[in-house]
């Protein structure tokens, strides 16, 4: 984890990017935050937004010829929002908020003329303790005396007298002679020239064409010391003389502390953003014209805040709920996951941040600057782990899934029956032989029938070793495969799995592998059967794969030819929150991810990943995977609303899995697992507290097995229950039991912490996490 | 964590080993490096101690959660 990768997402992300209203304002003035106080009603925080940017707003506010209208998206559609008239709004139906005195400079500074640069800079600099002299060269006010029928009587004087209330003065300049500028730079340490005064004559002041060029951003002339209002020539004279004031006060800061005036000057002028904004569904809503055209009344002035489009990049927000969820964006996330994993010590928590992204890339798509938030987590990941820091529940129990789908007895590999090698390796994948045995097995016999030499592997690739940041497991676990790969000839895997095509691709190179998908839609005849309006799902994990995608169709168009396709869909299409285990770490987050993308579509969808299919029906939506197309194992309408099969059924079914095939297929004598000697009665509502609080069927018999052999730990004099614990691994496991008459134990309450208190029976001391271990174990105890 | 925990319903449970009924001790429970002193129900006579379940899925779940992200 290097800087480098959050200045590397930082800059991509655009969202802290000014709209274009406050790029293209000379002052830079924050109109969408000010437009978006008035649509609150709160004029006085309006106005504070408006003080903080235009120096001076009691007059400057009024001379504003809204340069950002022709840059507000609303220009295209209807017509640019009148900042003009609304900051006229704001400034009539509010009070600035009086300067706080700051401690008297030393520093002294003289103008030549006043107008409105002049008070700009005047005003600016006594509100941080320095004294400007303002020489009148003629009337006081400058070009301002021509306009002031643009503003409110006695506008200008009050303003004038509110610069000089700060501790500033006004004199009657004498003759502009050279003699004049050399004594002003005698007195003062900086003299600005307002050439914005019509009275104010720079040549009489002995200055030369050169000199009188300003740099654009600092304002200062070659002539040392000296800094120059631009002349009125040109095309928005006011707010362009207001911004050459704001200007030099910003030089004259880094003037008195002894830096560079042109130092951290970037983007004072106006500027193009960067910032994107989808504008497709806006909709065009005609300006608001006052009955006075001078003024808004209130309701006016709300009405043509409310067409402002309060330009964000919403972008990425808008397709995921991870980014939405904690109220921030990319760069806003990038900070706090970059300071979150470099702490050593302290509470990091930002952790939640990091482990609910489902790594699913959809935010770099949609992004315009393809910023991209899963290179970012995977990194903080692994080094969370590295440096370890990896909160230990939010991934064991899905490595310990991942351990226990390869662990002998469940995971296997065979050649074809009868056959001593093999072309192709068909690799259903963990997940799907657990919620499809049976089709698995169609697939296979029909995938060995029609290529001839395929074999079969069942396990896991790795893939939750790889999301949890975990490289060592993720290697070892990719080693095994390797391992069956290059003694049995190096055949192609044929991979059912979008997210094990994605394993195989990045760390697993080597391995020949084509996608089940490409495969069946080369083979499989048209057939069409299902006449149901069907809605098809990319899995996240195809987004880059236009092959899978295509096949895909393929086949369902073969089945099913009126399917429909989501919004999202192909390089664009949405996780289900199962992607980089973002259901493991924040389980109610994960349903959101479901719920979103399952929602995109009107029929039932149809996914090509079995756990997609398996969280939408769990989110609601009834749901199908490819293959119930072709090899289902019942009734469609009975798969469709099959429910996702809990994390014990899972295990059970990869262990029958195995049984049924080894048996049935290849013909082996296999002894079943040892059954425990006695029933377990689990009701249902114990088994779904036990599903969320993470605890298998498995578990629970461990913990009765022990009871079995040593008696229960506590009895209960009131009701007759027995409590007995089992710390198979990094969790101790209670369960509180009767047993009936026919000797059945009956299960009333089961739960696990990971805390460890002496006392416990096999709680004496804390011990290392052992996820290797564990695999060496079997992966149960 | 909070030493002091509300009454635990700890009523009619007894040590099956011992027939001895439970006290409440102060235990040094142990999570991630860090100790706590908490009072859980243990055997008078051979300290068998009770994690009881509104315990595990309540402040103790709070505290191994904020013992994770520390």
């Amino acid at each position: 984890m290097h800087k480098v990768d959050l200045l590397a997402l930082e800059d991509r992300c655009t969202y802290e990017e000014p709209p274009a209203c406050q790029s293209f304002c000379p002052l830079h003035v924050e109109a969408r935050t000010m437009i978006q106080h008035i649509v609150a009603g709160k004029v006085g925080e309006a106005r504070k937004t408006l003080d903080r940017h235009m120096p001076l707003a009691q007059l400057t506010g009024w001379l504003c010829e809204g340069a950002c209208r022709e840059h507000c998206l609303r220009h295209g559609l209807d017509a640019g929002i009148n900042l003009p008239l609304l900051e006229r709004y704001i400034l009539q139906n509010s009070r600035s908020v009086k300067p706080f005195p700051m401690p008297a400079s030393a520093n002294r500074i003289a103008t030549v003329g006043t107008s409105l640069a002049a008070l700009v800079l005047a005003f600016d600099l006594s509100r941080k303790g320095h004294k400007v002299t303002l020489y009148e060269t003629g009337p006081r006010g400058g070009a301002l005396l021509s306009v002031v029928d643009r503003m409110p009587e006695g506008q200008l004087e009050g303003a004038c007298s509110l610069v000089s209330g700060l501790g500033n003065s006004f004199e009657e300049a004498p003759a502009q002679t050279p003699d004049f500028l050399a004594k002003l730079l005698d007195e003062n340490r900086v003299v600005f020239i307002d050439q914005g005064d019509p009275t104010v004559n720079p040549r009489a002041l002995g200055l030369s064409p050169e000199e009188l060029i300003a740099d654009p951003v600092t304002r200062g002339s070659v002539k040392d010391r000296v800094f120059l209002a631009p002349a009125s020539e040109i095309a928005n004279p006011f707010l362009e003389a207001a911004a050459a004031g704001k200007k030099t006060v910003g030089s004259l800061d880094r003037l008195f502390q002894g830096v560079q005036p042109g130092i951290a000057r970037e983007r004072e002028e106006v500027f193009q953003t960067t910032l994107v904004v989808d504008t497709s569904d806006a909709i065009p809503i005609e300006p608001v014209i006052p009955a006075d055209p001078l003024e808004f009344t209130p309701e006016e002035a709300k009405g043509e805040a409310a067409r402002c489009l309060n330009c964000t990049c919403q972008i990425c927000l808008s397709v995921c709920p991870h980014l939405r969820h904690y109220k921030g964006y990319p760069k806003k996330y990038a900070r706090e996951m970059y300071n979150n994993v470099i702490t050593a010590y302290g509470i990091h928590t930002a952790n939640i941040l990091v482990l609910s992204c489902a790594e699913c890339n959809l935010c770099k798509e949609v992004c315009p600057n393809q910023a991209e938030v899963t290179f970012f987590v995977q990194k903080a990941r692994k080094f969370m782990v590295d440096t370890n820091h990896m909160p230990a529940a939010a991934h064991e129990y899905a490595l310990e899934d991942l351990l226990s789908s390869n662990a002998p007895g469940t995971g296997f590999f065979r050649l074809p029956p009868g056959e001593n090698a093999c072309q192709k390796i068909f690799y259903p994948g963990c997940q799907l032989v657990a919620s499809r045995p049976q089709t698995t097995a169609q697939t296979y016999e029909y995938l060995n029938k029609t290529l001839k030499g395929v074999g079969l592997m069942s396990g896991c690739c790795g893939a939750p070793a790889k999301w949890s940041g975990r490289s060592v497991l993720t290697g070892t676990v990719a080693g095994e495969i390797k391992k069956v790969w290059s003694e049995n000839g190096q055949p192609t895997f044929i991979l059912a799995c979008p997210s094990c095509s994605l394993f195989f691709k990045t760390e697993l190179p080597e391995i020949n592998t084509e996608s089940l998908w490409e495969v069946l839609a080369g083979i499989v005849p048209d057939r069409p059967t299902v006449s149901m309006a069907l809605t098809l799902h990319d899995p996240c994990a195809s987004r880059y794969e236009e092959g899978i995608q295509k096949g895909a169709r393929k086949i369902i168009s073969s089945v099913a030819p009126s399917f429909s396709e989501q919004k999202y869909s192909g390089r664009l299409t949405k996780c289900c929150g199962y992607g980089g285990l973002a259901a493991h770490a924040q389980p109610e987050l994960g349903m959101e991810y479901s719920i979103d993308t399952a929602q995109d579509g009107d029929a039932p969808l149809v996914s090509y990943c079995i756990v997609c299919r398996d969280r939408f029906k769990a989110a609601g939506f009834p749901s199908l995977h490819l293959l119930d197309l072709l090899f289902p194992e019942g009734d469609l309408s009975e798969l469709m609303n099959r429910p996702m099969p809990n994390l014990s059924e899972k295990r059970d079914r990869r262990l029958d899995f195995r049984q049924q095939v080894l048996k049935s297929i290849w013909q082996e004598e296999v002894t079943d697992p040892p059954k425990i000697p006695y029933e377990i009665v689990i009701p249902p509502e114990i088994y779904e507290l036990m599903e969320k609080r993470r605890i298998l069927k498995g578990d629970v018999e461990a913990v009765i097995a022990e009871a079995a052999v040593h008696g229960p730990l506590f009895l209960n004099r009131n009701n007759g229950h027995s409590l007995a614990s089992l710390r198979p691994r990094q969790v101790t496991f209670w369960v509180e039991y009767t047993i009936d008459e026919d000797g059945r134990y009956l299960v009333h309450q089961v739960w696990c912490h990971r805390m460890v208190a002496p006392g416990v029976p096999g709680e004496g001391a804390e011990s290392p996490a052992t996820l290797e271990g564990y695999a060496r174990t079997g992966g149960r105890v | 964590m909070d030493p002091t925990l509300p009454d635990m319903d700890i009523e009619g449970w007894f040590c099956q080993k011992c027939n001895s009924p439970l006290t409440m001790v102060k235990v040094n429970v142990t999570y991630m490096g860090a100790s706590f002193a908490v009072d859980l129900p243990s055997c008078a006579n051979c300290h068998t101690t009770m994690i009881p379940d509104f315990l595990a899925f309540g402040k103790m779940l709070e505290v191994e959660k904020l013992l994770e992200d520390k």
